[in-house]
């Protein structure tokens, strides 16, 4: 089943929702300046706030302020890139609610897929140029750095969309849950851009698992200061199975769905 | 004509308390229907309970490694206190300017003017519902919380009984802000960028992450300036640490931002009126 | 082989009782009670190739729980269902490539895109070759008429125009089958003619089967010309439209706003002390019209007067210009029955038949929901 040819035709087809929900957005060429702008001095205050921290406060554990930056890059820009490509992600649950999941289920590509590249989110390029402006200005990492840091990016991008692909599908089994997935996304959000060493204990188990905001930011910091394999390992398989998560919980409650029998719907 | 003019003044007074009963049905309404979504709301307080969690780790890690106990007058109890006052009004925020804005781009703007309410007054009232519905419910889970953490507050009683009124002109210096963004509706395409950098800045230079005192100089003399402090870093702290001059200050503070933001609304809210009947909406 | 076979199609939704309260939850979800609907009551047709076919029925009556089934997003509780030979549920990706779906006003997709790139889009969906795609886009831009829209955001455009784009955008890929679900509602009547010239366009040349399911009496007359009407869940009617037309939707009401009194018009019939309609109708119409038997009247209060007319005994115009020969009419709107009308006329007529089958199903599933 999954043939090269499947393959590029999937990755194409993503490529052009990109440019054509990105298109859409330019439109309103103001707006979307404004948006991508502060988004930029959202993330840049926040980095003050730290920078105002560590002045007063250094860390230890060797924190410095270009941890938190990569910290900070790292989240943004996997942020970042899930919103724009699978930035219609979020929708799923009133989709499912609505009945719009059948206009996707109708046509010939994977459906989840479709779902989630079919829109996009413009304040997220504010999120990436930020990261991204951070990250090559005060961090001034060499080119092996870059290259590894855009392939940690793109797992984190996954890690993210599969994570609101599991909190909408919820909505498969309970209803309207758009509340619960807001706020859930919010928190892991919120987990990811502070040093993990604050956390302790069964809080710190928590943040590796349910809410996976370790793997979002911290295993990148990590690696991004000190590479091993085992923990390379350990990154790709939480994306691996964060992803696989996603899928089966969808799947399943598609089977749902196709019975007809959702909870409070009329068909 | 003594009679007229009792009359009149007793007409007055009808037409005021009309008023009252007209908006404070408003209220009423917006408050119950808030409370039917009690599920949702409590979500929301639980997003309370995760930041407050993430800042207690981070302040109590960092009093511990700097063996103080005491960081700007503030001691863990006090600071974990303080953290969910400020929270407990950040996080009650309703989605005002969106409202505004569908209902000027929609044009049932133009549609609500023809009601004998004031659209402001009117939707004071509505927010106000929800603010509170929503600021109660943190106040709750946030208090729950607290004292899970460290323990009973520090309270005075002179605290606790300001903690409502400074919240309340918080809230309505957010409504005046808001209020305005959503109004730029009538000449910008979005709205949403603009309300996002204010919550934004309310929130890093309000205080909610920690007590202004955090910030070194000029910045801390600037953020305690901006209205951003009297929303979030001069309740939070008027709870926690009441002084009366502060007090008093703060409430000058707000009183003073509430004016000077009315008179901005006033004057957006005239010139967008003039639009509205050149338009039509 | 038929194109689309249904063999005792049947859906039953179970749902959950949702009960209120704490006490009620709580009791739900340990012993949770459920409440069964029966959408779709074990139907069976057949469909060739090139036939437009109306499924018409009153809401909830069970169109788009079939369409559904049909197409392969909801599947069934009993029965076979072969789309172009495949089972829509367990093969609905290999069937997607061979048809369309258009949901009227549900058809929220891409709504932020201009026509342009939805099309593109959908090249890269159905996997078409691009120049092939690029012929075929640009002859249905012209067919359907939507040059001009095609840059415009598809949120900006009215809903005739939308509802042109959509069609067109479902036709790129050359689909066999086009299920179509209420494609006029909420149109103009110039926009609604529009789709439906193109709808029997498209099937004229093209050959496409279309599978429409409508409320309007009008899509049903001039686009289809087989109905089958369905009603709680049953088919009640499968027949030509001709034939329909013939026996069921004869009848036409016409609303009139006269310039004098609508008295003048009407005069007692002394037998019946009905009121009766008194123009003076040309003498090449049946003699027995002189009476004016075959039309009714419904309502004639001050100036208003509301007609139905049996167009099977007399046609519209003549009694028209009769009542204009006497007094000016200011206003008047001519109205087909509303579908409810027809399906009511036509389970009146069959509903003896159809409550004995109700009967006969009701046991059958009293056994086999004992034997579950």
């Amino acid at each position: 089943m999954l043939s090269v040819k499947r393959l590029i035709s999937t990755l194409r087809l993503i490529a052009s929702y990109a440019v054509a929900n990105t298109q859409a957005v330019m439109e309103y060429r103001a707006a979307f300046i404004v948006q991508v702008l502060t988004m930029t001095a959202n993330d840049s205050l926040w980095l003050f706030f730290w920078w105002t921290y560590f002045h007063q406060f250094p860390l230890t554990n060797g924190w410095q302020i270009t941890d938190i930056v990569i910290l900070w890059a790292v989240s943004a820009c996997g942020f970042g890139i899930s919103a724009a490509v699978f930035g219609n992600a979020r929708q799923l649950s009133s989709l499912v609610m609505n009945g719009g999941l059948d206009a996707y289920l109708s046509m010939p590509r994977y459906s989840l897929l479709h779902v989630c590249i079919a829109a996009t989110d413009p304040t997220a390029w504010g999120d990436i140029l930020f990261a991204v402006g951070a990250y090559l200005f005060l961090v001034h990492p060499n080119a092996i750095h870059i290259v590894f840091f855009m392939v940690l990016v793109i797992m984190t991008s996954f890690i993210f969309t599969a994570f609101m692909v599991i909190l909408c599908s919820l909505a498969f089994f309970l209803g309207n849950t758009e509340g619960l997935a807001q706020q859930m996304f919010g928190a892991l959000i919120s987990f990811s851009t502070y040093p993990m060493d604050i956390f302790h204990g069964a809080v710190r188990l928590l943040l590796f698992t349910v809410m996976p905001a370790g793997f979002i930011s911290f295993i990148p910091l990590q690696l991004l200061r000190h590479f091993t394999w085992p923990l390379f390992g350990a990154m790709v398989g939480a994306t691996v199975l964060m992803v696989l998560i996603a899928v089966g919980m969808f799947e399943l409650g598609l089977r749902r769905y196709e019975s007809g029998n959702l909870l409070g719907m009329q068909a | 004509m003594d009679a007229v003019g009792v009359r009149s003044e007793r007409r007055v007074m009808q037409r005021w308390r009309l008023a009252l009963l007209k908006y404070a049905a408003v209220l009423r309404v917006s408050v119950e229907n808030n409370l039917a979504y009690m599920m949702e709301v409590f979500f929301r307080a639980l997003l309370l309970v995760v930041l407050v969690f993430i800042l207690s780790q981070l302040w109590k890690t960092t009093f511990a490694l700097h063996k103080e106990k005491i960081l700007s007058g503030f001691s863990i109890n006090t600071m974990i206190w303080y953290l969910i006052a400020a929270e407990s009004i950040a996080l009650s925020l309703p989605a005002l300017t969106k409202r505004i804005d569908q209902e000027v781009r929609s044009g049932q703007l133009a549609y609500l003017l023809g009601r004998p309410c004031s659209y402001i007054l009117y939707n004071f009232a509505h927010y106000l519902g929800e603010r509170l519905v929503r600021w109660s419910m943190n106040c709750l889970v946030g208090a729950g919380l607290a004292t899970l953490m460290v323990g009973w507050p520090p309270f005075t009683w002179q605290g606790l009984l300001a903690w409502p009124l400074v919240s309340l002109l918080a809230m309505s210096i957010d409504f005046v802000a808001y209020f305005c963004i959503g109004l730029f509706a009538f000449w910008f395409e979005e709205t949403q960028a603009f309300s996002f950098v204010f919550s934004r800045l309310t929130l890093v230079l309000g205080g909610v992450l920690a007590p202004l005192e955090i910030f070194p100089q000029p910045f801390r003399s600037i953020a305690l300036a901006l209205p951003f402090g009297a929303i979030l870093y001069g309740p939070a702290r008027t709870l926690v640490h009441f002084e009366v001059d502060r007090f008093y200050q703060l409430l000058l503070q707000q009183i003073l931002m509430l004016v000077i933001g009315g008179v901005i609304l006033l004057v957006i809210y005239r010139v967008a009126l003039r639009r509205v009947n050149i338009n039509g909406g | 082989m038929s194109i689309i076979q249904v063999d005792g199609l049947a859906k039953t939704f179970r749902t959950r009782e949702r009960a209120a309260g704490l006490a009620g939850s709580l009791r739900s979800f340990v012993a949770p009670r459920y409440r069964e609907r029966e959408a779709v009551k074990h139907i069976s047709f057949a469909l060739e190739q090139g036939e437009v076919l109306a499924f018409i029925g009153p809401n909830g009556a069970g169109k788009s729980t079939t369409i559904k089934m049909l197409t392969g997003i909801l599947y069934p509780t009993s029965g076979d269902v072969q789309v172009l030979g495949l089972v829509p549920w367990k093969q609905r990706h290999k069937l997607s490539y061979r048809i369309s779906s258009v949901f009227g006003q549900k058809s929220q997709l891409w709504y932020h895109l201009p026509p342009q790139d939805t099309f593109d889009l959908l090249a890269r969906i159905y996997e078409l070759d691009m120049t092939a795609y690029r012929k075929r886009r640009d002859f249905l831009i012209e067919v359907f008429d939507i040059a001009e829209y095609m840059r415009t955001p598809a949120r900006k455009l009215s809903l005739g125009e939308r509802m042109r784009c959509a069609l067109a955008a479902a036709l790129l890929h050359r689909p066999e089958i086009i299920f179509l679900d209420e494609p006029t509602i909420g149109l103009d009547v110039i926009a609604k003619q529009r789709i439906r010239d193109l709808i029997g366009q498209l099937n004229t040349e093209e050959g496409t089967t279309v599978f429409l399911t409508s409320h309007d009496a009008g899509d049903v007359e001039q686009v289809c010309r087989r109905a089958i009407v369905i009603n709680h869940g049953e088919i009640i009617l499968d027949a030509p439209v001709a034939k329909m037309k013939r026996e069921y939707l004869k009848v036409k009401t016409i609303d009139l706003l006269l310039d004098e009194p609508a008295d003048i018009l009407l005069k007692t019939d002394p037998e019946s002390g009905q009121q009766r309609l008194s123009v003076q109708l040309p003498s090449s119409i049946h003699e027995e019209l002189q009476d004016t038997r075959g039309i009714l009247i419904l309502k004639a209060k001050g100036r208003g007067l509301k007609l139905e007319v049996d167009t099977s005994y007399c046609p519209l115009e003549p009694v028209i210009a009769a009542i204009m020969q006497r007094c000016h009419i200011l206003d008047m709107t001519i109205a087909d029955p509303p579908m409810e009308e027809i399906i009511a006329s036509i389970y009146g007529e069959k509903g003896k038949i159809v409550s004995d089958h109700e009967d006969h199903i009701e046991q059958s599933l009293d056994i086999s929901t004992a034997t579950n």
